[in-house]
């Protein structure tokens, strides 16, 4: 049991819940408080608006996935009681020794049985899965079958996208904005999900830009539909041909699959156990999130939840996205800033190029050491003019994201008239370009950044032709300092 | 580094994405690019490739310009990523480190968002949620500082005071980079502001900076710095003769100085300006000073001004502000006499700004003057909010409830000025937050006091959980309010509470709701109890209006799933 004010942000993902339970806990509106003698448990009762006190506990006898219990009529889980307890913990107050309830003994005993069952039928899947991933002749012939399907759809997005050009993007009003969204809406049955949102973005972009004639964005991503359009096409043809050449096991198609996001810009949802089939994950992953953010992506209609984190073994820099369409809000966890290290015993990594994203089921959190940060500043690049190379072999390729993140040791800073310039040990420089709280570097001590890891989001001014970097976070010896949330 | 014409052949190419590729045969504004390119790609096939993109774009087939645009738009593209320059093309100079390191802490996005947005435009109504992430000890973050300082120099009082008077003096030291850097000595009242919250910190340390105002700064920002002065004995001689400037504000603060300095001499200047028929210039000096004489005189000229109110109301205005903002008993007493007469408050109130004076007391917070405001308030019945307001902070509850519930003309006064003397505008406005029995401080009385007002809404505000006999009016009252054409979510909350609680009626007025077309979609996201379940269940099966019986089967089926 590691309780932490970070964690219980997280485990709660409702700040007003939090601010609730936190007020529960400082008031002392807690009658009494348990803990089980194997420390797995904690569960109290809590004066409520009911006649009643309300009675509820939070379980961690599996670490990595406590769960929150009360009996109040509240629909939110955990409920502010629940976080109440958790902040008590916190706070250090007085836990008595007590044996686990009845009722908990009961409930945790009917997750083992499902879990056993699980593992069972677990067994058994991986026994079918095992069996299913067997290739057959069948199954085969089903998948170039599904390739020729999305090929076809392919091909007549090319055609959508050509009358688009031919036409020119002036002439999008909202007349054939109707004709063009039938035309992708009948792309639905090619299971190319990912194209036809690229379009829907497409049009939202037009539409902006015909209000300000200002068509860079627009442009931008009818470059990313071409490119997706015509890699996507070899790409399937490929996969189709490994497909039809069974029982003989070609894999051409297997390196962009695995190294490159064409399956996923297509449409896949991949599936964590098929990460893993495919050696995508990485067992006892230790992360430390330097920047956390969260944006309106009006076109996809969804918030994005966006963190960046450190893993601290590889140095690699991850993200976590976790969107919450309009439509699910309230069904869906807003995320937050998470300030602790945290561990998982499984991290899904998704086929990626410098920052793939990652998800994680189960987690568990520490405190933050000396060593992990560290760890972390080691992941900081000493040689800008190499990173600068393969930052550039990135963002050249139409379908990568264009604002790739990097951590990079600052041997020296300058600052210029509304920028700063950051040096390596070989004087290369880095153009810097502050956004959001970055106004704070100018405010630190030089101890606080020579000699440091920056971790930037860079970006290339298409006019000046400027490849700069905004700081998001500073890596020192004593914490890191964020210039994002 | 980066080659022009790729960055001109963008423009170009972009042109023809707006205008159509139909339009690119023979485009001259195209073509005049493909031979420089061809020269460049003696040195680098790549240009090459792209001089023959824009050929075939310019002499292709008609039909096939989309698929020759995109080709030589996405070829391009590519090549000017790889030209991206990573120096600055200006001269730089070395980073100016601070000596300080920055203490850096952890507010979560979801707290730091929120108070940013308060800062940059939270208004009164958000006055208590600014306290509660204070009181959170979510306030110290660098992140936010330049936010602070932009919020002291907003004219969003409550805000701004807040920020200036509670939040930076809890940073501290650390704020006065941000403030130094935000502040333009040269410029207005905000920014005079800024140097008075700057002194606040830095107390004498400020004074080299207000020895540049006084060469360079703006006559607004010169009035705060000529205050500062009073920090050292040395520059009495200096205030002296700001004390005799032609500004009013500029002698304002120099007197206020010497005050602070206990300068002799002021005080002779000051008491002799006590005679004179105005004091504006000295007003401040009259709450710094400690000089017996002045008091004295001070309360000898309150009296003898009161022989004429009206001829000698700029000075007695002053006088009077000072005695209510000083300590002394013999000031209260004085004050207290005077304002308690109804009349003179009535005939005076306005050309004596009494009602400064009433909120300088009221501000005040100390129990004296608490106890003098309500014995003013007594007799005036204009007061009578600030009854109430003071009331609370000295008397119990019930004789609060005694005092008041009878003396209100309007009730939505009475309701007013309950939730601001109990501090109820964040639950008020924040009714996620229902406040427990235990901690309700005031007389149980008022709930159904309300609902006999048919007033469900502040009575739902006032009533204890376990006082069932309002309950029933109040859930008696929404059901007569939902039977009417506009039926307010509110009532479903009214309808939540009295679930939570156990009422024992709660039940058949859920039912009641249903049956007058209270929206089911707004009792959808309360969580049924099984009692509440049969309450429906049997509800259905006696109810023979099809339309009320599908919002039932609706909402059973909803809270079944």
């Amino acid at each position: 049991m590691n309780i932490s004010e970070d964690f219980i942000i997280s485990f709660t993902g409702n700040p007003s819940t939090v601010s609730n339970g936190k007020s529960l806990a400082a008031k002392g509106s807690f009658k009494e408080l348990f803990i089980s003698d194997d420390e797995t448990l904690l569960f109290g009762s809590c004066a409520g608006s009911g006649k009643d006190p309300y009675v509820c506990s939070v379980d961690f006898i599996d670490n990595e996935k406590p769960i929150a219990r009360c009996n109040c009529p509240s629909r939110q889980l955990p409920c502010k009681h629940a976080v109440g307890l958790l902040f008590c913990k916190l706070q250090k107050k007085e836990f008595k020794k007590k044996e686990v309830p009845e009722d908990i003994v009961s409930k945790r005993g009917k997750i083992e049985k499902k879990k056993d069952r699980a593992e069972k039928s677990g067994d058994d899947s991986e026994g079918s899965e095992a069996k299913s991933s067997v290739m057959t002749k069948a199954k085969a012939t089903a998948a170039a079958k599904k390739c020729s399907a999305q090929i076809e759809g392919i091909e007549l997005s090319e055609k959508i996208l050509h009358n688009i050009i031919s036409a020119g993007l002036h002439s999008f009003d909202k007349k054939n904005e109707k004709i063009y969204r039938e035309q992708v809406k009948g792309l639905g049955s090619y299971y190319i999900d990912g194209i036809e949102a690229s379009f829907y973005e497409l049009f939202s972009e037009i539409t902006e830009a015909s209000k300000e004639q200002h068509y860079g964005s627009a442009i931008d991503s009818v470059n990313y539909i071409y490119a997706l359009l015509k890699k996507s096409k070899a790409y399937l043809e490929a996969k189709k041909n490994d497909y039809l050449a069974f029982p003989e096991m070609t894999t051409t198609s297997l390196d962009a699959m695995l190294h490159s996001a064409i399956e996923e810009q297509i449409g896949y949802a991949w599936k964590l156990s098929e990460l893993k089939e495919r050696g995508l994950f990485k067992e006892n992953a230790e992360l430390l999130q330097v920047s956390f953010d969260s944006y309106d992506d009006s076109a996809k209609k969804q918030y994005v939840d966006e963190g960046c984190w450190i893993e601290l073994e590889s140095g690699n820099i991850y993200l976590t996205k976790n969107f919450r369409p309009y439509n699910a809000l309230k069904y869906i966890k807003q995320e937050d800033s998470f300030f602790s290290l945290l561990t998982t015993s499984e991290l899904s990594i998704y086929p990626g190029e410098l920052n793939p994203r990652v998800r994680w089921e189960r987690f568990d959190h520490r405190d933050v050491t000396k060593g992990d940060l560290a760890k972390a500043k080691k992941a900081g690049k000493t040689d800008f003019a190499d990173l600068i190379k393969k930052i550039k072999a990135q963002i050249k390729n139409p379908l990568s994201d264009k604002n790739p993140i990097a951590a990079v040791v600052v041997s020296k800073a300058a600052s210029g008239k509304d920028f700063l310039v950051i040096y390596d040990e070989k004087g290369t420089q880095i153009v810097l370009k502050p956004e959001n709280f970055g106004f704070l570097i100018k405010k630190l001590s030089k101890e606080q950044i020579v000699g440091q890891t920056m971790i930037c989001r860079f970006t290339q001014d298409m006019k000046t032709d400027l490849l700069y970097a905004v700081p998001m976070a500073l890596v020192n010896d004593d914490g890191i300092i964020r210039f994002n949330y | 580094m980066g080659i022009p014409i790729l960055n001109e052949l963008n423009e170009e190419l972009k042109r023809l994405y707006v205008a159509g590729s139909s339009l690119s045969k023979g485009d001259p504004r195209v073509v005049k690019y493909i031979a420089p390119l061809k020269k460049l790609g003696e040195k680098a096939p790549v240009f090459n490739s792209l001089a023959s993109k824009l050929t075939e774009l310019t002499e292709g087939d008609d039909k096939k310009s989309p698929e020759n645009l995109m080709e030589a738009g996405m070829l391009l593209y590519s090549l000017i990523y790889t030209q991206g320059r990573t120096d600055a093309d200006e001269e730089v100079k070395e980073l100016e480190y601070k000596d300080r390191p920055l203490s850096v802490n952890r507010i979560p996005y979801s707290s730091l968002y929120r108070l940013v947005e308060l800062l940059t435009s939270g208004t009164q109504t958000h006055e208590t949620e600014i306290e509660d992430l204070f009181k959170r000890n979510l306030y110290n973050d660098p992140r936010l500082y330049p936010y602070y300082c932009e919020a002291i120099t907003e004219n969003r009082s409550y805000i701004s005071n807040y920020v200036a008077e509670t939040i930076v003096p809890a940073i501290g030291k650390e704020m006065i980079p941000f403030i130094e850097e935000a502040l333009n000595i040269n410029g207005t009242k905000r920014d005079a502001r800024l140097f008075k919250v700057l002194y606040s910190l830095k107390g004498k340390d400020i004074i080299p900076l207000s020895m540049k105002v006084f060469e360079e700064g703006s006559p607004l920002v010169l009035v705060e710095a000529i205050y500062s002065l009073g920090e050292d004995p040395k520059y009495e001689d200096l205030l002296l003769q700001y004390a005799k400037d032609k500004k009013k504000e500029i002698r304002q603060a120099a007197f206020a100085a010497l005050g602070k300095m206990k300068s002799q001499k002021g005080n002779d200047i000051a008491l002799a300006a006590l005679e004179k028929a105005t004091l504006g210039d000295i007003a401040e000096f009259l709450v710094e000073t400690d000089d017996e004489r002045i008091i004295k005189k001070v309360y000898e000229e309150i009296n003898k001004a009161l022989d004429d109110p009206n001829k000698k109301s700029s000075k007695l205005k002053v006088l009077l502000s000072a005695a209510a903002s000083r300590n002394e008993d013999e000031g209260i007493d004085l004050i207290t006499k005077i304002m308690s007469n109804k009349k003179f408050f009535s005939d005076y109130s306005y050309s004596l700004d009494l009602y400064d004076i009433v909120r300088i007391l009221y501000d005040s917070k100390s129990d004296k003057k608490d106890r003098a405001l309500y014995e003013i308030s007594k007799n005036n019945s204009d007061l009578i909010h600030y009854k109430a307001l003071v009331g609370v902070r000295i008397l119990p509850p019930e004789d609060i409830y005694k005092e008041l519930s009878g003396n209100f003309k309007q009730d939505y006064h009475l309701s007013n000025a309950l939730y601001q003397a109990y501090d109820m505008y964040s639950y008020y406005y924040n009714r996620d937050k229902r406040i427990p029995d235990s901690e309700k401080k005031w007389d149980r009385r008022w709930g159904e006091f309300f609902a006999d007002k048919k007033n469900a809404n502040v009575a739902y505000s006032f009533v204890y959980d376990d006082d069932e006999k309002t309950w029933n009016k109040i859930l008696e009252l929404s059901l007569k309010e939902v039977s009417k054409k506009y039926k307010p979510p509110f009532y479903a909350e009214v309808l939540e509470t009295a679930l939570k609680i156990g009422h024992r009626d709660s039940e058949k007025y859920f039912v009641q709701f249903l049956k007058v077309g209270y929206p089911s979609e707004d009792l959808e996201m309360i969580k049924f109890n099984e009692k509440l379940m049969d309450a429906f269940k049997k509800a259905y099966e006696d109810e023979s209006d099809e339309k009320t019986k599908e919002s039932l089967d609706k909402i059973i089926k909803y809270n079944t799933n």
